[in-house]
């Protein structure tokens, strides 16, 4: 048993490694140069996964209205003084009206009531679309 | 074994189906009619100025033709009305949680769709449709419910106001009215969903006007100190007239610390607002005035936050009183005038005065309006 594994091992060991051919080289040098959008496309995958997780996270923080800290951004202070404008029907402002008298009241709500008739939306909800073609015109 | 999966899918779903549609004979659907009414509200056509003064004067334009196209226009609007009075809730989906900035953009709308639902009774009686002009009464007296469903003073408001423009247009059709549809109409308006109190509209401004500042102050206090003023500026009006008194405000809620205290005072004060309404009616509205006042005085953040609680409330007693005269008309259409007798006025000890008119009759409360004079609901041409 010996024996043959010792007969073995100098066969083995009489063996020399054949050099690397040019052909051979070239070869591996194309696929390397190949692989490179390959790793690009893994890079940019992996990219878009990251940044679609840190948008679901994003997201899931911006639902958690009921901590106090969430409930106010610096961004958010500008935004809700714009609601309090009587160009939308807000609470504040019908409020606002009522506590001057219940005829500015009417007048207010007249005012809103009339708002998407006679081209009367703020100027930013009349032009949400402005140069797309009506799907019903044709 | 494909065929056999579906079979049995089918054979489940088929019951859950029929289980799901609505039952016949029965006119109550499951549906909310806060759905039907944006549709109608989606139809709502673009008035021209023209037709926008044809509406607001709903009640006095001749029937002619302009009127009847105005209603030609919107006949698909009066169906989705009367589908949303069959629907067995309304649920406006309001998101309270935005505080002052809550938007309530259906009840102005709902106020054009409830001039247009008055000029059709109008012209479904003067047509002779007197049946139509019954269900169309109907519909409008919905619409006027649901709008007011929600504790929130505007939208009790314009609830009465839609609820007014239903009893205006069927008062000169009811002394012609058979037994039938005067029972029909009884029996429909007691039916129908109740407008939301004004009692109950102060607990919506307590959590949602003062609780919503309070906790907004806060968050803004935590994310930067002195950052709450900002928060308190918001609530301030634009209008010039009012700077002075904004900066009074300002001027005395100096710290945060005192914009907090305010704030929980205020909150004992909307409990004593709510606590009036159960006096005697005489008393309420003394108390009202007393505590508002006593408020405005203490309190910097009341006068930026109380609403104008003694204009609703004397509000909320007109409705209450007119809705009272048009029972009673019913029933005196119906049944002649003594049935008067066994009804009381809710503002008085005893039964609403009665005057008989040239072609109908004007029965009148002991309730005053704020100009003075007893609410009264006349019927007939």
């Amino acid at each position: 048993m010996n024996e043959h594994e010792d007969s073995l091992e100098a066969e083995l060991a009489s063996w020399k490694p054949v050099p690397v051919s040019e052909r051979l080289k070239q070869r591996i040098g194309q696929d390397i140069d190949q692989s490179g959008p390959f790793r690009r496309r893994v890079w940019l995958l992996a990219g878009t996964l990251a940044a679609a997780c840190l948008l679901v996270m994003l997201l899931l923080r911006t639902k958690q209205d009921d901590n106090p800290r969430r409930l106010l951004t610096a961004s958010s202070i500008p935004e809700q003084a714009m609601e309090f404008s009587d160009q939308l029907p807000s609470l504040r402002v019908y409020t606002r009206a009522l506590n001057q008298s219940t005829e500015a009241l009417d007048v207010l709500l007249d005012r809103h009531g009339a708002m998407g008739s006679r081209g009367m939306l703020p100027k930013a909800v009349q032009q949400a679309f402005p140069s797309s073609p009506s799907p019903f015109m044709n | 074994m494909k065929q056999l999966l579906c079979a049995a899918v089918l054979s489940l779903l088929v019951p859950v189906y029929a289980l799901a549609q609505p039952q016949s004979g029965n006119p109550m659907q499951s549906g909310n009619a806060a759905m039907k009414y944006w549709q109608a509200i989606a139809l709502l056509p673009h008035f021209d100025e023209k037709q926008e003064k044809l509406l607001e004067n709903w009640n006095t334009i001749p029937l002619n033709a302009e009127a009847k196209q105005l209603l030609q226009t919107s006949q698909a609007i009066m169906k989705y009305l009367g589908r949303a009075a069959t629907c067995s809730h309304c649920y406006w989906d309001l998101d309270y949680q935005e505080g002052p900035g809550l938007l309530l953009p259906h009840l102005a709308k709902c106020r054009t769709l409830g001039r247009l639902a008055a000029l059709q009774i109008r012209y479904e009686f003067d047509n002779g449709n007197v049946s139509a002009g019954v269900d169309s009464f109907l519909n409008l007296m919905s619409l006027a419910r649901n709008a007011g469903s929600d504790p929130i003073l505007i939208s009790i408001l314009v609830g009465y106001a839609i609820e007014s423009f239903a009893l205006e247009a069927i008062a000169p059709y009811l002394p012609g009215l058979d037994k039938e549809l005067l029972s029909k109409l009884a029996a429909g308006t007691a039916k129908l969903p109740k407008i939301a109190l004004v009692q109950q509209a102060i607990g919506t401004e307590k959590t949602y006007m003062n609780g919503w500042l309070l906790k907004q102050m806060e968050a803004a206090e935590m994310q930067k100190p002195g950052e709450w003023r900002t928060i308190l500026q918001s609530l301030f009006s634009p209008d010039a007239r009012e700077k002075e008194g904004n900066q009074k405000v300002l001027d005395s809620i100096d710290t945060f610390a005192k914009a907090k205290q305010y704030s929980n005072d205020l909150m004992a004060v909307y409990d004593e607002l709510f606590k009036a309404f159960n006096l005697p009616y005489a008393e309420q509205a003394d108390r009202l005035w007393e505590l508002t006042q006593q408020a405005r005085k203490n309190n910097p953040l009341a006068v930026l936050l109380l609403p104008a609680l003694n204009k609703t409330h004397a509000a909320q007693n007109r409705y209450q009183a007119k809705l009272a005269l048009f029972l009673a008309a019913l029933a005196v259409a119906e049944k002649g005038p003594d049935e008067l007798k066994a009804i009381t006025d809710p503002f008085g000890n005893g039964p609403f005065e009665y005057k008989q008119l040239p072609q109908g009759f004007e029965l009148t409360s002991k309730l005053k309006s704020t100009d003075g004079k007893q609410v009264s609901y006349s019927v007939g041409k």
